[in-house]
């Protein structure tokens, strides 16, 4: 029981999440793709990735509401937030200084902070994985 | 899911996430990745550190100086003038409410200037007492300026009818602003691709406008009139940037990395010393990774005349510099390194 509310808990989270960063970045779209653009490892494909980041976002909280699909979302939630782990590591280590484009709240915490951040909900994910029941 | 199926899932995901940023890393663009078309004077020489100062915080900017001290100003703390590392309590006449982080001080003895382009607002003072008092109350708003006698200043401003970047003289004698039509050239917007440094030298009384993104600084005399126009030795001559429109209200922003040609300049005995963020085809690309770059003109002729390879402490480039007698001075985050220029040693590569 216990841990079928962990699951329910954990997929909220990262529908919280999801939506309302996908929200941030959408109203706010022209900003949101120059400023991702702004970094040298996205530049070519910041139009791309402008679009296709709050797609994923909502398409994955689509996939954690529904109870069907909630594995394949927790298992794309997990997937979605280590690329992005992977990335700020990357960007820490170039010395490079780029305002966050994730929109709202999250967008004023600093890398490092940002770092841990996004580790928890990769943990938060890989819980949710492991203790999901059919 | 069973627990096998999970570290399959596990380790494929964080080896597909890991290699799809690995392969966007290394194949992103580097600005000194190709070759820049342009050599350096060898053998360089390489300078020296004679001192290394720690500032107990970041956001410092060089204000001014003189024979003996440093004065340095805080983009956080915008009414505070520090000397070395003690606070001087600098006293105004009113309650400033809206402090900017652009507001900036500057230290040319006996005086300290504030100034605030966005109010507008200027103050003068003495270093002796530390007493502001409101100066230059007919004023322009302005983004950036430079001090040039305890009369006037030097300025930045918007002209709001081309929306521009354009040079102003802020005086307290009528008139009061003196425009120089044209001096800075627009390439792609006329905000950021004519975004770059205005400094002062008062021992040749030469203004310079360095521009950040193409190979050209700009001497001008006191009245803004522009003596000559110095390339630098790279070859970049447009701007490398890409701007997008971000709001109806014309809010912009960069769209892609721009590409700095200079990063900062300070002048000194009728020499521009100019930190260059390009790496020419005859250096090492090691070089760049270890040594901030700066090239030395002359004032005078515009010439190139050499070029120093100063080392970074603590795997940081500065951000400013300046010259007192033998020692040239880089500021970095949250410390300030002097450098011998005198006795650098000849470093042939």
């Amino acid at each position: 029981m216990i841990k079928k509310w962990l699951v329910e808990i954990i997929s909220l989270l990262f529908v919280l999440l999801f939506i309302y960063t996908a929200v941030y970045k959408i109203i706010d779209f022209r900003n949101f793709q120059a400023v991702i653009g702004q970094s040298p490892m996205i530049t070519r494909f910041a139009p791309l990735v402008a679009i296709g980041v709050p797609i994923a976002e909502i398409t994955i909280s689509g996939l954690l509401v529904l109870p069907r699909y909630r594995i394949i979302g927790l298992c794309a939630s997990f997937a979605i937030m280590l690329l992005f782990t992977f990335y700020i590591i990357i960007l820490l280590n170039l010395n490079i200084h780029l305002p966050c484009s994730c929109g709202g709240i999250i967008a004023e915490m600093n890398w490092n902070q940002h770092l841990v951040f996004n580790i928890v909900f990769v943990i938060l994910a890989l819980i949710g994985i492991s203790i999901y029941k059919r | 899911m069973s627990n096998t199926n999970i570290i399959r899932f596990v380790s494929i995901c964080t080896l597909c996430c890991g290699l799809l940023m690995f392969l966007l890393f290394i194949t992103m663009g580097r600005s000194n990745a190709t070759k820049n078309g342009f050599s350096r004077r060898f053998p360089v020489t390489k300078l020296s550190v004679a001192e290394e100062v720690d500032l107990k915080g970041n956001n410092f900017y060089i204000a001014g100086y003189t024979s003996a001290n440093i004065y340095l100003g805080n983009r956080k703390k915008p009414l505070e003038l520090w000397v070395g590392d003690k606070n001087l309590k600098l006293q105004f006449p009113e309650k400033i409410k809206a402090v900017w982080q652009s507001t900036r001080l500057s230290v040319d003895s006996p005086y300290v200037y504030l100034a605030d382009g966005i109010s507008p607002k200027f103050f003068r003072g003495d270093l002796q007492n530390l007493k502001m008092d409101t100066f230059l109350r007919k004023s322009s708003y302005f983004t950036t300026a430079a001090n040039i006698s305890p009369g006037s200043f030097a300025v930045r401003a918007v002209n709001i009818v081309t929306k521009e970047n354009m040079l102003l003289k802020i005086r307290t004698d009528s008139p009061h602003v003196i425009t120089s039509a044209n001096t800075l050239k627009k390439q792609i917007d006329g905000i950021f691709c004519t975004d770059g440094q205005l400094k002062y030298d008062k021992t040749s009384h030469k203004l310079v406008y360095m521009y950040y993104y193409r190979n050209q600084c700009l001497v001008l005399d006191t009245n803004l009139n522009l003596i000559r126009t110095v390339r630098t030795i790279d070859t970049t001559t447009v701007a490398k940037i890409s701007i997008a429109h971000t709001s109806d209200q014309g809010n912009a922003t960069f769209s892609a990395p721009p590409s700095f040609v200079n990063a900062t300049v300070c002048l000194h005995a009728d020499r521009m010393y100019i930190r260059s963020a390009l790496l020419g085809d005859n250096e090492s690309p090691a070089a760049i990774d270890k040594n901030n770059l700066v090239d030395v003109y002359s004032m005078t002729d515009g010439h190139y005349i050499q070029t120093f390879y100063i080392p970074m402490q603590h795997e940081e480039s500065f951000t400013e510099m300046c010259i007192i007698k033998d020692k040239l001075i880089a500021l970095y985050s949250h410390f300030y390194v002097a450098y011998n220029l005198s006795s650098g040693s000849r470093k042939a590569e």
